[in-house]
Formats: C-alpha cells, structure tokens, sequence
C-alpha cells in the first residue's frame, strides 16, 4: 500500500491538522554545514597524524631494538669462548722503598738538591766523557 | 558533485537539518544541536574516506540522529542523577511565523503530550517527510504498526488542540 494510500485512511479532519502542521517550521538556528566539514576535516587529520606517530614511534622501537642486539656479542661466542676468571688484585705494598720517586720528591721539598743521593758509576763516567769532549 | 546532489552531504545538512534537530529534541532538547552536528560530521567523514555512503542517507540520518540523542539522554539522565536535578525548560521547537496554519505553541504543546513513540513518528512523517516504510526502518517497527501509531498520535493532538480551543474561547 502506498503513502497516499494510507493517508486516504486519516480522517478529513486529522488530514488538516497534518497539512497545517508541515507549515510550522523547525528551529535549527546554531546549525552550520561548514563547521560540521571543519571538524571533519580536523578529526580525519588528527587520525593521520596519531597513524604517523604510532608508526615512527614502532620504527624507532625496532631500530633501538636491532641497535641494542647488534652491538653486544652473541651467545653462542660467550659460550665458545668464555671469559677468564676475574682476579682480586692484591693490596698494593704500601712500603716505600729508599729510592722510590715519592720520598726523593719529599726530601728535596724538604732539604733542597742536597738532598739528593749522590750518583756514583756510569753516570759521572759519561760526564767526564762529555765534559772531555767539550 | 554538483549543487544539487542528494546524496552531497551539505545537500542533506541545509535540507534535514531543522527536521533532524526537531527530531532529536524529543530526547535531548537541551543538546539536539550538538547531535545532529556530530551525525553530520560522521556523514562526511565517511564521504572523505571514500567509503560508501548509506543506501538511504535520510534514513540512516534520522536513525543516527535517533541513536546518538537517545545515547545522550540516557549519559545526561546520569549526569543529572550525580549533580542532581536540573530544570530543563523545554525550548521552542518552531520558527514563529505568521503564516503558520496553526499556532506553534499550542502545537508544541500537543506534540509533547503524546507518548514518545507516537510523537516521533509525527515528526519523521510530517517534518522529514519520510515514507511508511522508511520510517519503520528507523524506528524499527513494522510499516502497520507505524502507521497506527500515526493515525493515534494525529487523533489525540486533534482533541487536545480542540479543547485548548474551547478553553481559550470560554
């Protein structure tokens, strides 16, 4: 059955009210095509950009992955060749020898270039030669 | 697309939207605005991903416009339930207009009377001028039980009309 014919059921009286009722027209004041296609457009590329981010970000997650694995050496090498046993150096001797740099720089703060060992041997040996030479 | 496509979206906005906005004010007066804003919104943004667009777009606006005033009502019943109860004056549904064959308030007047289900069919027929069978699509009922629901509604606005008619009169 169509439209018009189920109107045709209505009463004269209830067909009237309906025409005089299409004559009222509906408020739609704050309604606007053009902010509804902004915010579209808006939304449609805020979608691309969180795309874009998720994607740079997984590509930097996989290249810091790849970077990490690549730089420490592999299992099986530790496996096939594995460290040496660590060793605890000893304590350092803390007794200075006569000769040792650490008191000869202290005496000579101390007492001045008299303070030096006198040097006996090859030394003064070279220096004669030198002073010969000369 | 030219200027006077159907199916152009802002085609449909200028056309639909008083209607769409009427429509939704049976649930969410105070938001029926945003509602249709954000179903048009949806519309373009599937006509930009070059989707296909609904078989009967006026159908599936009303039926969005439906879903989404309805959802709103039902998150602005809780939001009024936590802050309590705010008073929510019914806004003009009608351009005032001396043209109009009946008087928009008392009209009004007579559409909020009716049960919802009736009123709604009111408006998909008379306002967004859609057929029987369209409407029951949107509201989901059979084209009969639709039409009965109409034949109802007119009915019962004819004698509330009639008797604020004689109540002003005497």
């Amino acid at each position: 059955m169509s439209d018009d014919a189920r109107d045709d059921q209505l009463d004269g009286a209830e067909r009237e009210l309906a025409s005089a009722l299409r004559s009222l027209i509906p408020i739609a004041s704050s309604i606007d095509p053009v902010s509804a296609a902004f915010e579209a457009g808006r939304r449609s590329q805020a979608r691309v950009t969180r795309l874009w981010r998720r994607t740079s970000a997984a590509a930097s997650l996989v290249v810091v992955v790849m970077l990490t694995f690549s730089s420490f050496p592999s299992r099986r090498t530790r496996t096939d060749d594995p460290q040496p046993a660590m060793r605890v150096a000893s304590s350092p001797d803390v007794t200075l020898s006569e000769q040792s740099v650490l008191r000869l720089r202290d005496a000579v703060l101390d007492r001045g270039w008299g303070a030096l060992p006198v040097t006996h041997g090859r030394g003064v040996d070279r220096a004669a030669t030198v002073r010969g030479m000369l | 697309m030219s200027a006077h496509d159907p199916t152009d979206p802002v085609e449909l906005f200028r056309s639909l939207a008083p209607a769409l906005a009427l429509y939704a004010r049976q649930w969410t007066p105070s938001h029926a605005e945003d509602v249709v804003h954000d179903v048009f919104v949806r519309l373009i943004e599937i006509t930009q991903s070059g989707k296909r667009l609904p078989e009967d777009p006026r159908a599936w606006l009303f039926r969005s416009v439906r879903n989404a005033a309805i959802s709103t009502l039902r998150s602005g019943a809780r939001r009024k339930r936590r802050e309590g109860a705010i008073s929510d004056a019914s806004p003009r549904w009608f351009e005032p207009n001396v043209d109009d064959l009946i008087d928009a308030a008392a009209a009004q007047r007579a559409m909020e009377s009716l049960p919802d289900e009736q009123r709604e069919i009111v408006v998909l027929r008379v306002w967004a001028s859609l057929g029987f069978q369209e409407i029951a699509d949107v509201v989901g009922v059979s084209v009969s039980t639709a039409f009965e629901r109409y034949s109802k509604a007119l009915a019962a606005m004819k004698l509330k009309l009639e008797a604020g008619h004689v109540r002003r009169r005497a």
